[in-house]
C-alpha cells in the first residue's frame, strides 16, 4: 500500500471517444499493474452469452455465428446496475440480469445481404433498451455516423437466419468478449534512465512520445543508480463498449472492493 | 521470363495481380488427365489392334476369337440398377460411396471356321477419371461445375472408388526405348560364367504397355537376350537373334561391331565367340526362324495349324524390341547390334555404366498408362477364359455348338470375367493382379487415397513420383540420392524423411510429364530432317571416324561423325524452337559427346510420351523451349542474366539457356514456404511435411463431401508474407492458418522445449478455431432382401423426440452426447432398436438419404449419412506449427492480463522460446516475423518469394527500413513487460507477426485414460489400444525407473494391483498352481473347499499372484516340465 501512501496522482492528457491517455504519478509498478490488469480482466461488461438459433440457412454453421455474435461490443455504460447471472434472485434470467436482442433476416431478392449488428434488435418487453450494439448506439447519438455496423455473416437469396440472443454481465477473465478495452499499455521510463533494459543498440531505438531528452545525438538518459518507477504514462484503448474513462473509473473500484474485502478480511483475522 | 518482382504489395494491388497471376488449377492433374485420354482416345483402340487373337479347336471345328473393338460409355450407374436416370455425377457418387464408372462394351469377333460373326458384350463397368474427356464435368464452365456440387476450381485427375478419390500415383521407370550400360552383380546369377555387365532396354508399344529386356555377357563374349513371358524368364544367344532377324553371313555380324574399334584385339576375341555359340543348323535366317519358332511355341499357346516360322515371327513382334514395328527387322537388328557393341565397350571399360537411378536414364509412368495395360491384359485374358470355358466343356463332354451365337450368348459370356470388377479392385486397393505383372517391379501399392486434409496435401497426392515399392526395401541408400540430373524437374526439399525419403520425390512446379505420343508422320518427317542435315543410313558408307549412332525413340536411323552429330544436334535444337520443319516441341536432343570413360556417346532423339519436361528460355532466339532430362545434362543453363554473364567472363562457359525462375526448382507445397533460401534445409523439409497435416478449408463443397473425417478451420486468413506462388495458385480459396502476433521470449516456464504459449484472449476470439466433420454411414442392406428400415415406432416417440423425428433419423442440428439417440431401426417382428451415438459431443449436420449401391436394385431408404460436426478449438496439447518447420505443442493458454504487453499495448498471441532458434537456424521465421509486423504496421502484402535478396541488398536491411519508416525499432525489438509485476523485462524482445498453421494431431484424438477396464482373455493383463479402452503400456524401462527410484509401493500397484494380480491356490505338498481347483464339499452343499487334484490333498493356500504365471504355469506344462511353488505360511 506504499503508492497509496504517498498519494497517487493521475493527469489525464488526453481523451477521445476511444482512447485515454493519463499520467500516473507518486505510484509504483504494483498499483500502475493492478489498475492495467484490473482494466482488462476485472470491469463488468455486457455480451451476447447465449444464443437461440431457430433458422439458420446460411453458409456458417452454428457454433460459428453465435460465436461472433460474442464477440459483438454492446453499450455496457450501465453494465455495474445488472447482476451477475449466478448472483440474480430469478431462475432463468430476468430483466435485472438479462437483455434479450432478436435477429431475423431474410434474404430474398438475388442480391448478396450482409446481416450485421443493425438487425440486432433489442426486444421491446426487455428492460433496459439501452444495451445495444455500440455501432446502433453511436448512430442514436449522432445519425450522422452510418455504416459501422459489424458484418455478422453474408446471405445469398433464399437464406434466412433467425435467432435470439441473451447478453449477460461478465468479466474479462471469464472470456475475452467481456473485456472493455482493445490495448492498455503503460511506460515508465521513457529514456532508460532506470536501465532495466540493456540497450544493444541504443541508436537503433524510436524516442518514446514521453522522452525528456532534448539533445538529439542523445539515445538514451545518463543511467540514473537511485532512480525508482514511480511516473507512468499510461494509454487505454476502448472497445467501444465502454468510454475509456469509464472503465479506468470502474477499474478502480473494482480493484477498491477489492482492497476493502482483503481489509476486512485481514481484520478478521487478527480479531 | 517471369515478371519482375513487386516486393511490397498493397491489398488493393494483390487483388488485381491475383487475376492475373493465377494459373489454372488443373496445371496440377495434367499429366493425370491427359495420360487417361490419350489412354481413352489413342491407346486403347492400338491395344485392341495389338491383342492376340486366341485359336482352339473344338470338336473338328477351328474357333479364333478376337476383339476388334472396346469402348468404354459415359459414367453412369449399373444397368440393373432400377432408376429413371442412370446417367451419375462425380458428388453423388462421392455422397453416396459408390464408384463413377462407365460401361465397358467389347466387340468380339468369333470366327468358326471362317465364319465370322461380330458381337457387342457388355463386360462391367470401368472406372472413369474425373475431369477427363469421358467425365461429364470437362466441358463445363465454373458455374455449371457448382451448379453439379463440385470444387469451382475442380480439377480432377483421380477416380471415385466407393466414395473415396483414388489416384494412380507416378512412378519412376527406366527412360523407354533407351539401351542403358548396367553394372549389376545379380546379372552373374543369371547362368553359369555369367558377368556383371548387361545392357538392359525398355520397349514400349505404341499402347503404352512395354517388354524389358536384358543384353547379358558371358564370360569369353557371348551375347544372351532375356526377357520374360507371362512373368517367367528365357534367355536366346544374341547371335541367333541376329539371324533371325536379317539374312546377313557372319562377316557383317563381325564388322557391324568391330566398325566401333577395330584396334581392340579382345573385341574381336569376344565377336568370336559370341558368332561360334548359335545352336546347330541356324546359319540362315529361315532355320534360325524354324529353331526360334520351335522352342517357342508351346510357350506361346501357338495353334497346331501355325507354322514354326510364323510362331517365331510371333515371337519376334511381341517380345523382341517391340517399339519398332514387327516387320521392320533390319532397325530390330541394328538396335540389337548397337546394344551388343554397348555391352562390350562397358566390359572393356571405355564407357562409363548408366545409373538407373539418375532421373536422366527416367521417365515417369502416369495413370492412363497403367490402367491402359491393366485393361488390355484383361481383355487379352477375356478371350482366354472363353478359349478355357469351352475348351472343358467340350472336355466335360458337354454340348458345345460354337457355330451357334445363342450358345455364347446364353451359356459362354455369362460365366466370363467381369473387367470392370478387376479395374474397380486395382483402384480400391492398389494392387496388381496380373498374369504378365505388366514389366512392373512391385504387385501392390499403385493406387492411394487422395486425403483431403487440406489443399497442400490434395495437390501433392497428384505431384508425387514413386520410385517403386521394391526399391523401399533395399538397404541400399543410392537410390534416395538427390542427384544434379533432377534438377528442376524433382524438388529437392519436398520428400518425407523417415522410410520412403527421397523414394517418394515430388515434380517441380514447372515440370509436366508428357502425356501425349507424337503423330507417326511427324516422326517420319523428323527422320527426314535429320537425313537431310548429313546423318547417313546404317551401313551405307564410309564415314572418317569417330562414327556415332544417331537414334530416334530407340532406333537406330543413322550414323555420322561427331562434328557432323554435332552441328545436327544444333541445327535440330534450331528448328524446334522455332517451330520449323515440323520438327515437335517435345522433341529431346541429347547429344552425348565421346570421352574416355564416359557415358556411351551418340545423338539421342526422344518424342516419347512420358518423358518429364520442363519449360527454359533458349538464349538462342529468346523463346521457351521444352527440355527433358537426358539432354540438359549435356546443356549450359544459367540461373539469371547476371550468373550467365559472370561465368562467361570468369570461366568463358556459353550459356545456351536460362531458367525462366529461380524458384521453379521447387514443387508446389514447399514453393508456398515463405523466404524457404533463409532456412536450414532440413526445416523445409519438415515443413513440407507439416504443411500437408494443417487443418484448413480442405473443401468449397463441404456439404457435399462424405468423408469420414473432414478437418476445418473456421476463419483461415491470408498470411500477411505469402510468396508469389500463393497468388499464383489463390490458396485464398482453401486458407491454412492465422496470422498471429509472435514474441520470442522464455516467459513463465510454460514454453520450455517447443512449448508454446497462446494468449487465452486470443484463442476467446476466435483464434485457430476449428471443427470436424465425422460422416457415418448406416447400411441395412443385407442379403435377404428387405427386412429393416428407419423408423421410430409410436410407443417410443415421447422418450426420443428431443433426437428423433418419427422417421427414426436424428433432427438436424441439435447436439448430441455418447449414449443419446442417434437413430432407429424397426425390424421384420415391429421390433425398434435405437442405436445410440458413441464418441465426442457434437451437433448434426447432415442427414442424407443414399443410393442403397451402385448395383442395388432397392427403392426404398436403406442406406443414410449421418455428418455431425464436432467443435475442436484450441485446448492444451494441441499441435500448432509456423511455416518453417518449426512445431510446438500448446502448454498454456495465458489470461490476456498475465502476457507480457510492449509499449503499444500489443500483448503477443504466441509466445516462442528463442531456444527454437540457435540449432535449428530459421532465420527465415525471423525474417518473416519483421515483415509480418511491418505489413501490418504498413497495412500492406509483403513477397516471401525466395532468392528475392541477396548478400548486396539484404533481408534484415529492407525489412529493417520498413519497420523504422512505422516508427519501430530496426531489428523488430520492442521494450516489453511483465504482465504478473508490470516492471520492464530486463531484455528487449523480438516481436512480430508469423503466420501460424494448426496441425491435425489433436490430444482429442489421442489421449488416453484407464483404471480397470477389458483385460487379455488368456493373461488377464490390461489390454491395449485407445479405441478398446485399454491402457498405456508400462514397459521394462520404466520398470527400471521405479526400481531405480526405490518405489516399490509404486512398482507394486502398476505391475501387479492395476494388472493381472489374481488369487491363486497353490497346494502345499505338491507345490502346484494348476493343480488345484475349489469343488462343491457334497452334492448338496453350497460349500466349496480348495482341493489339489493331483495329491488328493486339501492342504491347499490362498496367495496372490500375476495371473500371467498361471499361464507361464500352463505353458511349461504344455512342455512336459512341472512347476511347482514352495510355500510356507509366515
Amino acid at each position: 500500500m506504499a503508492s497509496f501512501n504517498r498519494d497517487p496522482q493521475v493527469r489525464i492528457m488526453s481523451l477521445t471517444d476511444s482512447e485515454i491517455k493519463l499520467q500516473l504519478s507518486n505510484a509504483d509498478t504494483a498499483l500502475a499493474n493492478s489498475f492495467r490488469r484490473s482494466m482488462i480482466a476485472e470491469v463488468p461488461t455486457l455480451a451476447i452469452d447465449d444464443v437461440h438459433i431457430e433458422i439458420n440457412t446460411t453458409v456458417l454453421h452454428d457454433e460459428f455465428i453465435a460465436h461472433r455474435l460474442g464477440l459483438i461490443p454492446l453499450t455496457s455504460e450501465r453494465a455495474a446496475h445488472f447482476n451477475y447471472m449466478r448472483d440474480c434472485t430469478c431462475d432463468a434470467g430476468c430483466p435485472n440480469c438479462v437483455v434479450k436482442l432478436e435477429l431475423h433476416v431474410a434474404c430474398r431478392d438475388a442480391h448478396q445481404m450482409e446481416v450485421t449488428t443493425e438487425h440486432l434488435r433489442s426486444t421491446l418487453d426487455g428492460p433496459d433498451t439501452s444495451v445495444v450494439p455500440v455501432a446502433t448506439a453511436a448512430e442514436r447519438r449522432d445519425q450522422s455516423i452510418q455504416g459501422n455496423h459489424i458484418v455478422i455473416c453474408k446471405i445469398r437469396q433464399g437464406q434466412e437466419l433467425k435467432l435470439t440472443c441473451y447478453a449477460r454481465k461478465g468479466v474479462g477473465k471469464e472470456h475475452a468478449k467481456w473485456i472493455p478495452t482493445a490495448a492498455v499499455a503503460y511506460e515508465y521510463d521513457p529514456d532508460n534512465a532506470l536501465r532495466h533494459t540493456f540497450y544493444e543498440h541504443p541508436e537503433m531505438w524510436p524516442r518514446s512520445e514521453y522522452s525528456q531528452l532534448t539533445d538529439d545525438d542523445k539515445h538514451e538518459a545518463d543511467y540514473d543508480p537511485d532512480g525508482t518507477a514511480d511516473t507512468f504514462y499510461m494509454t487505454v484503448e476502448s472497445t467501444g463498449a465502454m468510454p475509456p474513462e469509464k472503465i479506468c473509473q470502474s477499474a478502480l473500484e473494482s480493484l477498491f472492493t477489492k482492497l476493502v474485502d482483503l481489509d476486512n478480511a485481514l481484520e478478521v483475522l487478527n480479531a | 521470363m517471369e515478371a519482375p518482382f513487386e516486393r511490397i504489395i498493397t491489398p488493393a494491388e494483390r487483388l488485381k495481380m491475383k487475376e492475373k497471376m493465377q494459373i489454372d488449377l488443373r496445371d496440377i492433374t495434367r499429366a493425370h488427365v491427359e495420360s487417361f485420354n490419350e489412354f481413352i482416345s489413342h491407346n486403347l483402340p492400338l491395344a485392341v489392334e495389338d491383342l492376340e487373337p486366341v485359336m482352339f479347336d473344338v470338336n473338328d471345328q477351328t474357333v479364333t476369337t478376337r476383339i476388334v473393338g472396346c469402348s468404354i460409355g459415359a459414367p453412369s450407374l449399373n444397368s440393373r440398377v432400377v432408376s429413371a436416370q442412370t446417367d451419375i455425377t462425380p458428388a453423388e457418387c462421392r455422397q453416396c460411396h459408390v464408384s463413377y464408372k462407365g460401361n465397358i462394351t467389347l466387340e468380339i469377333e468369333i470366327n468358326v471356321n471362317g465364319h465370322v460373326t461380330t458381337v457387342p458384350r457388355y463386360v462391367g463397368q470401368a472406372p472413369i477419371m474425373v475431369m477427363s474427356d469421358k467425365c461429364i464435368l470437362s466441358k463445363l464452365t465454373t458455374a455449371q461445375k457448382i451448379a453439379k456440387q463440385e470444387e469451382a476450381r475442380e480439377f480432377g485427375g483421380y477416380f471415385i472408388i466407393n466414395g473415396n478419390e483414388k489416384v494412380i500415383r507416378m512412378l519412376m521407370m527406366a527412360r523407354r526405348n533407351h539401351p542403358m550400360a548396367l553394372i549389376r552383380p545379380s546379372f552373374m546369377n543369371r547362368g553359369f560364367k555369367y558377368t556383371e555387365y548387361g545392357v538392359q532396354i525398355r520397349c514400349v508399344r505404341p499402347d503404352e504397355t512395354s517388354q524389358r529386356l536384358v543384353l547379358h555377357l558371358i564370360e569369353g563374349g557371348r551375347c544372351t537376350l532375356g526377357f520374360s513371358i507371362r512373368k517367367r524368364q528365357y534367355l536366346i544367344p544374341a547371335i541367333l537373334l541376329l539371324r533371325a532377324l536379317k539374312d546377313v553371313t557372319e562377316r557383317d555380324i563381325y564388322e557391324a561391331i568391330v566398325e566401333s574399334d577395330p584396334t581392340d584385339s579382345t573385341l574381336k576375341e569376344h565377336v568370336k565367340a559370341m558368332l561360334n555359340a548359335a545352336p546347330d543348323n541356324t546359319y540362315s535366317q529361315h532355320t534360325s526362324l524354324e529353331y526360334l519358332g520351335a522352342m517357342f511355341r508351346i510357350e506361346l499357346g501357338m495353334h497346331p495349324s501355325i507354322s514354326n516360322i510364323e510362331a517365331a515371327r510371333h515371337l519376334l513382334k511381341q517380345y523382341i524390341f517391340v517399339h519398332i514395328p514387327q516387320h521392320d527387322y533390319t532397325a530390330k537388328y541394328d538396335l540389337l547390334i548397337a546394344m551388343i557393341r554397348r555391352l562390350y565397350a562397358l566390359k572393356s571399360g571405355r564407357v562409363r555404366a548408366d545409373n538407373p537411378d539418375s532421373p536422366m536414364n527416367q521417365e515417369v509412368l502416369q495413370a492412363g498408362q497403367i490402367y491402359g495395360a491393366l485393361l488390355k491384359e484383361q481383355m487379352q485374358e477375356y478371350l482366354l477364359a472363353m478359349k478355357r470355358f469351352i475348351t472343358m466343356q467340350v472336355n466335360m463332354g458337354r454340348e458345345v455348338d460354337v457355330g451357334d451365337q445363342s450358345y455364347f450368348r446364353n451359356r459362354v459370356f455369362p460365366t466370363m470375367p467381369d473387367i470392370g470388377k478387376a479395374l474397380d479392385y486395382f483402384l480400391a486397393t492398389g494392387n496388381l493382379k496380373s498374369t504378365t505383372g505388366l514389366d512392373q517391379m512391385q504387385a501392390a501399392g499403385f493406387a492411394i487415397v487422395a486425403d483431403k486434409l487440406n489443399i497442400l496435401r490434395y495437390m501433392s497426392h497428384f505431384r508425387c513420383v514413386h520410385r517403386g515399392a521394391y526399391f523401399a526395401e533395399m538397404k541400399t541408400t543410392a537410390v534416395r540420392k538427390l542427384l544434379p540430373e533432377a534438377w528442376g524437374f524433382i524438388c529437392p526439399v519436398h520428400t518425407p524423411d523417415g522410410a520412403p525419403c527421397g523414394l517418394l520425390n515430388h515434380l517441380t512446379r514447372h515440370c509436366t510429364p508428357q502425356s501425349k505420343a507424337v503423330s507417326p508422320a511427324v516422326i517420319k518427317q523428323l527422320r527426314q530432317v535429320v537425313h537431310s542435315l548429313g546423318v547417313q543410313e546404317v551401313g551405307m558408307h564410309r564415314i572418317e571416324p569417330p562414327v556415332l549412332d544417331v537414334f530416334l525413340d530407340g532406333v537406330v536411323v543413322g550414323v555420322a561423325n561427331v562434328k557432323t552429330i554435332e552441328a545436327v544436334a544444333l541445327k535440330l535444337r534450331e528448328y524446334k524452337v522455332l517451330g520449323l520443319h515440323n520438327v515437335p516441341e517435345v522433341l529431346e536432343i541429347a547429344f552425348i559427346p565421346p570421352a574416355e570413360g564416359g557415358v556411351y556417346p551418340g545423338l539421342y532423339l526422344f518424342t516419347t510420351p512420358t518423358r518429364m519436361l520442363r519449360p527454359v528460355l533458349h538464349l538462342g532466339t529468346n523463346k521457351r523451349e521444352l527440355i527433358s532430362s537426358l539432354e540438359q545434362v549435356y546443356l549450359d543453363i544459367g540461373v539469371d542474366i547476371a550468373e550467365c554473364h559472370r561465368n562467361h567472363e570468369k570461366f568463358g562457359i556459353n550459356y545456351t539457356h536460362m531458367e525462366i525462375s529461380k524458384h521453379g526448382m521447387l514443387s508446389v507445397v514447399s514453393s508456398f514456404t515463405p523466404f524457404s533460401d533463409f532456412n536450414q534445409s532440413p526445416r523445409n523439409m519438415y515443413q513440407c511435411q507439416m504443411g500437408k497435416q494443417t487443418m484448413g478449408i480442405p473443401s468449397q463443397a463441404i456439404p457435399y463431401r462424405a468423408d469420414n473425417k473432414l478437418y476445418v478451420l473456421n476463419s483461415g486468413q491470408t498470411p500477411v508474407v505469402h510468396p508469389r506462388a500463393y497468388n499464383e495458385y489463390n490458396l485464398d480459396d482453401y486458407p491454412l492458418g492465422n496470422n498471429a502476433v509472435v514474441c520470442v521470449i522464455a516467459y513463465t516456464g510454460y514454453d520450455m522445449e517447443d512449448a508454446m504459449i497462446i494468449n487465452k484472449g486470443s484463442i476467446d476470439r476466435g483464434f485457430m478455431h476449428a471443427r470436424v466433420l465425422k460422416t457415418e454411414i448406416v447400411d441395412l442392406v443385407d442379403r435377404s432382401g428387405v427386412s429393416k428400415a428407419f423408423g421410430l415406432l409410436p410407443r417410443h416417440r415421447a422418450e426420443n423426440s428431443d433426437f428423433l423425428d418419427d422417421d427414426g433419423l436424428p433432427r438436424v442440428g441439435i447436439m448430441v452426447e455418447k449414449g443419446d439417440p442417434f437413430y432407429a431401426v424397426v425390424d421384420e417382428e415391429q421390433s425398434n432398436h435405437i442405436h445410440r451415438y458413441k464418441g465426442e459431443p457434437a451437433r448434426i449436420e447432415s442427414v442424407r438419404l443414399l443410393l442403397a449401391s451402385d448395383t442395388s436394385t432397392k427403392r426404398e431408404v436403406q442406406r443414410i449419412a449421418i455428418t455431425v460436426s464436432v467443435n475442436r478449438n484450441p485446448i492444451i496439447g494441441d499441435k500448432f506449427a509456423s511455416r518453417h518447420g518449426q512445431k510446438g505443442i500448446l502448454s498454456q493458454m495465458l489470461p490476456s492480463e498475465d502476457m507480457p504487453f510492449t509499449e503499444s499495448g500489443i500483448t503477443p498471441d504466441i509466445i516462442f522460446n528463442p531456444h527454437g532458434f540457435p540449432s535449428r537456424m530459421t532465420i527465415g521465421m525471423l525474417i518473416e516475423s519483421m515483415a509480418g509486423k511491418a505489413g501490418c504496421l504498413h497495412e500492406r502484402f509483403y513477397d516471401s518469394t525466395p532468392f528475392q535478396f541477396d548478400e548486396d541488398d539484404t533481408a534484415v536491411e529492407f525489412f529493417g527500413e520498413e519497420l523504422r519508416k512505422a516508427g519501430y525499432n530496426y531489428f523488430g525489438h520492442e521494450r516489453m513487460y511483465s504482465g504478473i509485476t508490470g516492471e520492464e523485462l530486463e531484455v528487449d524482445v523480438f516481436i512480430g507477426n508469423v503466420f501460424y498453421q494448426r496441425l491435425r494431431h489433436m490430444v482429442s484424438d489421442k489421449y488416453q485414460v484407464r483404471a480397470t477396464g477389458p483385460v487379455d482373455s488368456r493373461t488377464r493383463q490390461p489390454i491395449k489400444g485407445r479405441k478398446r479402452h485399454g491402457g498405456v503400456r508400462f514397459g521394462e524401462m520404466e520398470r527400471d525407473a521405479l526400481i531405480a527410484h526405490g518405489t516399490a509401493f509404486l512398482l507394486q500397484d502398476r505391475l501387479l494391483r492395476c494388472s493381472d494380480d489374481s488369487e491363486a491356490t497353490v497346494c502345499k505338498s505338491c507345490g502346484g498352481v494348476l493343480s488345484t481347483t475349489s469343488i462343491a464339499q457334497s452334492a448338496a452343499s453350497r460349500i466349496r473347499k480348495d482341493v489339489c487334484l493331483s495329491c488328493k490333498d486339501s492342504k491347499v493356500v490362498k496367495v496372490r499372484l500375476p495371473y500371467v504365471f498361471r499361464y507361464l504355469g500352463a505353458e511349461l506344462a504344455g512342455m512336459n516340465i512341472n512347476m511347482s511353488l514352495d510355500v510356507s505360511e509366515i
